[in-house]
């Protein structure tokens, strides 16, 4: 059985901690990693993708430290970034076969695997393009195949389905899951739709701490109680906007319906909902902006 | 791995653009000879060739004198008149020759006085023991030169080994630092480098195939550089001739001490030149790696390469500055310094030839660059 365990990390840039203690034990199955923005999940996995050192603990594999297996740790990992480039004047296939010789694939291998990818993500159409005519979506596709072109045991991936069409996301969530019965899978999203069928567990972080690691379900229950429906006047959104975690807001004939998140029953006329991830975000998220507010104030 | 690297190199069409635009320079500039070429000048050429006597050299003085009375005559004559004098193309053959002949001559005079004037250091009192030991190395290797200047048509040798200090070894660099300042930085500006060390691979194969790609495309500049010179040269001053004489024939390397032959040199040149690319090279790609920025790796390679040359060109003479001159890269890739004239350096008191030594820290240089480039990009970490 495959153990990745980050053993007590944190990554620190000049003055700025990144990360701070983390400890986490994976096994085989997809983890989401969800946080806002500067909550140092890609400082955490580009820690997990061999690219960044930690300023102090250990990240091992299988009971070996990453940082001595060297090679033979990234002959394991397929990883891909937020943010990436490719080569302009490559094809697909030029760019992919690249790629496959510095994972270690022989040219024959190289060859068959290239074609596999393709296929996975639908670009096998493209394959002889060149790069630069490719879209944001493509590209992002491409970045995917990228990823699984060596079979990885552990696959870490940060924000993967950014800029990709609905039925694409779905295709690659559905990807994600059929994969990961025998490897490791740790992705990171803004999209919490995206995790909330596939992720065996959840892991949130926030100023570059774990703050909760459950499942999606568990974490569902957590906030099972708080959410909230409502419908308002249209002046009344503002002050509410300002003392609750308001999420979707929709406009229907009798006003404005808005789901609140909330420990407290925030309006008289407010019901209880079923909870989605969305909420549960929201709620762990933005915390410290209602921290203090009493209920009632409306 | 090496393919494509060499692929990304070779594929940037601004390189070809630089090549092309150095090449229409080399074309444009530099006279030919065409006095050299002419039936008038190689039927008396044929009869001069050769070691020189002072029988032939006081010869040619006469008739030189002869000469120029004759142009004195023909101007006189010609009363504002521009154009050429002596006016006969056979006349003008024999003023270039019998010049040519007599600057020899006084050539073969002072090299006489320079082995007179050794020879007597070294027996001087006043001199002291290391002064006198490197005389008589210098002594002993110009005993080894066997009438070592006489009269040579060398102009298209000349021009061709020229080159190699002057534009070649500028263009040579220039495209250098262009193809090779993005090896490693542009990784980094196109966000690829994550990708490439989160794989296998992606510390230290990728590195070698890079450097393999670098020297390729070093190795095919610099041959296709030389190449064209080759061919410009000749079709500028005519086929190559005389390049078996001695080295001091031509007037830049008069004062080397080595037993050369201009063809030897020129070969011995060509591989330095290499090597000192190289060099060079291994110093942008280390640069490229540090900085991760190709403008950046171009200019401070640019500085660490060009701010000798401006030292030497300002005439500091300080003597940190004239080591800094002495051991730099702009000398291993100009090559000229190296072998131009007796330089004989100290290490432990130990006296040994400036070339041998400059070649020695080079390779060391070298080496240590190679082992900086690994260790360099094995622990980069990549935050962007």
């Amino acid at each position: 059985m495959l153990k990745l365990i980050i053993e007590n990390i944190s990554k620190t840039f000049k003055d700025k901690q990144a990360v701070t203690g983390f400890s986490a034990e994976l096994s085989e199955g997809v983890y989401a990693l969800l946080g806002p923005n500067g909550a140092g999940k890609t400082t955490l996995m580009r820690m997990l993708a061999d690219i960044l050192k930690p300023t102090s603990g250990r990240i091992l594999l299988d009971g070996k430290d990453i940082s001595i297996m060297g090679d033979h740790y990234r002959d394991s990992l397929g990883y891909l970034p937020q943010e990436f480039g490719l080569y302009r004047n490559f094809t697909a296939v030029r760019f992919l076969s690249y790629f496959a010789r510095l994972k270690g694939l022989d040219k024959q291998e190289a060859t068959t695997r290239v074609d596999e990818v393709l296929k996975l993500v639908n670009l096998q159409q493209d394959r002889k393009r060149k790069l630069k005519t490719y879209s944001g979506g493509m590209k992002r596709r491409l970045g995917i195949a990228l990823a699984l072109l060596n079979d990885p045991k552990i696959l870490i991936v940060d924000e993967p389905t950014a800029g990709l069409d609905p039925q694409e996301r779905v295709r690659f969530r559905n990807l994600l899951s059929e994969i990961a019965g025998d490897r490791i899978v740790l992705l990171s999203t803004h999209i919490v739709s995206d995790i909330e069928y596939i992720a065996k567990e959840v892991l949130l972080m926030r100023q570059g701490t774990l703050i909760q690691r459950s499942t999606s379900e568990q974490l569902l229950d957590s906030v099972k109680d708080k959410v909230w429906k409502c419908t308002v006047e249209q002046h009344a959104l503002p002050q509410l906007q300002k003392h609750y975690k308001v999420g979707n807001i929709q406009r229907v004939e009798t006003g404005i319906e808005v789901r609140i998140v909330s420990d407290q029953q925030p309006l008289a006329d407010a019901v209880n909902v079923t909870p989605t991830l969305e909420d549960v975000y929201l709620y762990f998220f933005n915390e410290e902006v209602i921290d203090g507010v009493q209920a009632g104030m409306l | 791995m090496y393919k494509q690297e060499c692929y990304k190199i070779f594929t940037r069409k601004s390189l070809y653009f630089t090549f092309l635009l150095f090449i229409f320079f080399m074309f444009i500039t530099g006279g030919s000879h065409s006095i050299h070429q002419t039936n008038a000048y190689q039927s008396l050429y044929d009869e001069w060739r050769g070691p020189l006597t002072s029988t032939e050299i006081d010869m040619a003085n006469e008739r030189l004198l002869k000469i120029e009375e004759q142009i004195d005559r023909e101007m006189a004559e010609a009363d504002g008149f521009e154009g050429v004098f002596p006016q006969r193309i056979e006349d003008q053959a024999a003023h270039s020759i019998y010049t040519s002949v007599v600057q020899a001559g006084e050539n073969i005079e002072w090299f006489e006085g320079r082995k007179e004037a050794l020879h007597n250091k070294t027996f001087d009192p006043t001199t002291t023991a290391d002064q006198a030991e490197d005389a008589q190395m210098e002594f002993e290797l110009l005993q080894q030169l066997n009438e070592p200047i006489g009269f040579y048509q060398t102009t298209t040798w000349r021009s061709t080994v020229d080159f190699i200090n002057t534009f070649g070894f500028i263009f040579l660099t220039v495209l250098i630092i262009l193809g090779l300042a993005p090896v490693f930085a542009d990784e980094h500006s196109q966000k690829i480098a994550s990708l490439i060390a989160s794989t296998k691979y992606g510390k230290n194969k990728i590195a070698s195939a890079k450097i393999l790609a670098s020297f390729t495309y070093i190795g095919a500049l610099f041959f296709s550089l030389h190449l064209v010179n080759v061919v410009i040269e000749v079709i500028k001053f005519g086929r190559f001739a005389d390049g078996t004489v001695p080295l001091q024939n031509l007037y830049l390397f008069i004062q080397s001490p080595f037993s050369l032959t201009i063809g030897q040199y020129y070969a011995l040149a060509l591989g330095i030149q290499l090597l000192g690319a190289l060099v060079i090279g291994l110093l942008v790609l280390f640069l490229s790696i540090v900085t991760r920025h190709a403008m950046l790796t171009f200019f401070i390679s640019g500085a660490i390469i060009g701010t000798p040359v401006l030292f030497r060109q300002l005439g500091f003479d300080q003597e940190l500055i004239q080591y800094i001159t002495q051991f730099s890269y702009a000398e291993l890739i100009r090559v000229k310094g190296l072998i131009d004239q007796f330089i004989v350096l100290r290490l432990f008191g130990q006296p040994i030839l400036y070339p041998y030594l400059f070649i020695a820290v080079f390779l060391l240089i070298a080496s240590v660059n190679v082992f900086l480039i690994y260790r360099q990009y094995r622990n980069q970490q990549i935050v962007n």
